[in-house]
């Protein structure tokens, strides 16, 4: 990643100077990876494509406001969180569920403080031909508050560390680990209430 | 809520947050109950990216990205320096140009003349026919007269 960087830099300087094909390299670089956590956290192919795009245009507007202390794609990384956490909030005006309270309520349903020992038994190159396991993975995202979709997503899907999770979110790495512990085992509850259903029948979308 | 401390060396441990020689350690500490909570954590993660790959293969923002930039700067100059050339080459060009000397053709000729100074100037028309005018000037007075 160190090499990388590096290189980012001096495509984020020529861009700053004007050149297109550097910003393009940035894009290109980084544009997988800025939708699918945009996508992760909005769960609308066209918003997650709006809001990427988003990202990038403010990114080039604000070259010049980077100062390169953090990494760019950390800088790009925070830039999506926020455009994404914004959309969602004006989206959910109205509907009375506030964001913090459905983190409180996540982090404090009362389960074991312990690491599930149980895997759920997928075969993860076998299970992504599975469309329906891919719904249901995407469905349990969204039913996680946008803080813990976010830590999720910048750790398993994009890769950062604790302290590039703490300055991307803008909080303590022991808030960041804390967030993570919780997220993973609510995804883990949802997915083997799907793969486990309880006596009486699976879930219906399971059930199809 | 505060997690097993155990397991929150394994989660650093799976997430590669922990100095080497504290992740060896842990390494040869771990038990069959360790090893299935890290495949556990392991599968998810598989899963997540995985989801998220394929749902975002051949994704190309660029194009859309292209089209709301900001034409590029090099462009927007152009003008202003073109703008600029084109002063200075005008500039130089009021500067450098030929002053034209005087095309004055009169002849003038001095005469002294008794008590006074007189000037004979001839001066050429347009028509090529010239008048002649003389003037006195008188030493008792600095007045000229012409005759």
């Amino acid at each position: 990643m160190k090499a990388e960087r590096v290189d980012d830099r001096l495509l984020v300087e020529q861009a700053r100077r004007g050149q297109r094909r550097a910003f393009q390299a940035l894009v290109e670089r980084y544009q997988s990876k800025v939708y699918a956590l945009a996508l992760g956290l909005v769960r609308d192919r066209e918003e997650a494509q709006d809001l990427a795009q988003e990202a990038f245009l403010k990114a080039h507007q604000s070259l010049n406001r980077f100062q390169g202390e953090s990494s760019f794609y950390t800088w790009l990384y925070r830039i999506t969180v926020n455009l994404c956490i914004d959309h969602l909030r004006r989206a959910r005006r109205g509907t009375g569920v506030a964001f913090d309270e459905r983190l409180q309520l996540e982090e404090a349903d009362g389960s074991a403080e312990e690491l599930s020992p149980q895997p759920l038994g997928f075969d993860p190159h076998r299970a992504l031909q599975d469309k329906q396991l891919r719904e249901r993975i995407q469905q349990a995202l969204g039913e996680l508050s946008e803080a813990h979709r976010a830590v999720l997503l910048l750790r398993e899907v994009d890769g950062l560390s604790y302290k590039e999770m703490a300055e991307v979110l803008g909080c303590a790495e022991g808030t960041i680990m804390s967030r993570l512990f919780h997220a993973r085992k609510r995804m883990q509850q949802m997915l083997r209430a799907w793969v486990e259903p309880p006596p009486g029948g699976r879930s219906e979308e399971a059930a199809e | 809520m505060r997690m097993n401390p155990k397991d929150e060396k394994l989660i650093r441990l799976h997430d590669d947050e922990l100095e080497p020689a504290e992740a060896e350690e842990l390494a040869t500490q771990l038990t069959a109950v360790d090893r299935d909570k890290l495949h556990a954590l392991d599968e998810l993660r598989q899963l997540l990216r995985g989801t998220l790959r394929v749902e975002s293969e051949g994704v190309d923002l660029w194009a859309g990205i292209q089209e709301r930039l900001p034409r590029p700067a090099t462009r927007r100059l152009w003008a202003p320096v073109v703008a600029a050339m084109l002063c200075a080459a005008a500039l130089l060009i009021v500067l450098l140009r030929p002053i034209p000397a005087p095309t004055s053709h009169c002849v003038i000729e001095s005469l002294e003349v008794a008590g006074a100074m007189a000037t004979v100037l001839d001066i050429p028309d347009d028509r090529g026919d010239s008048t002649t005018v003389i003037w006195m000037d008188h030493e008792e007075s600095d007045e000229w007269e012409s005759l």
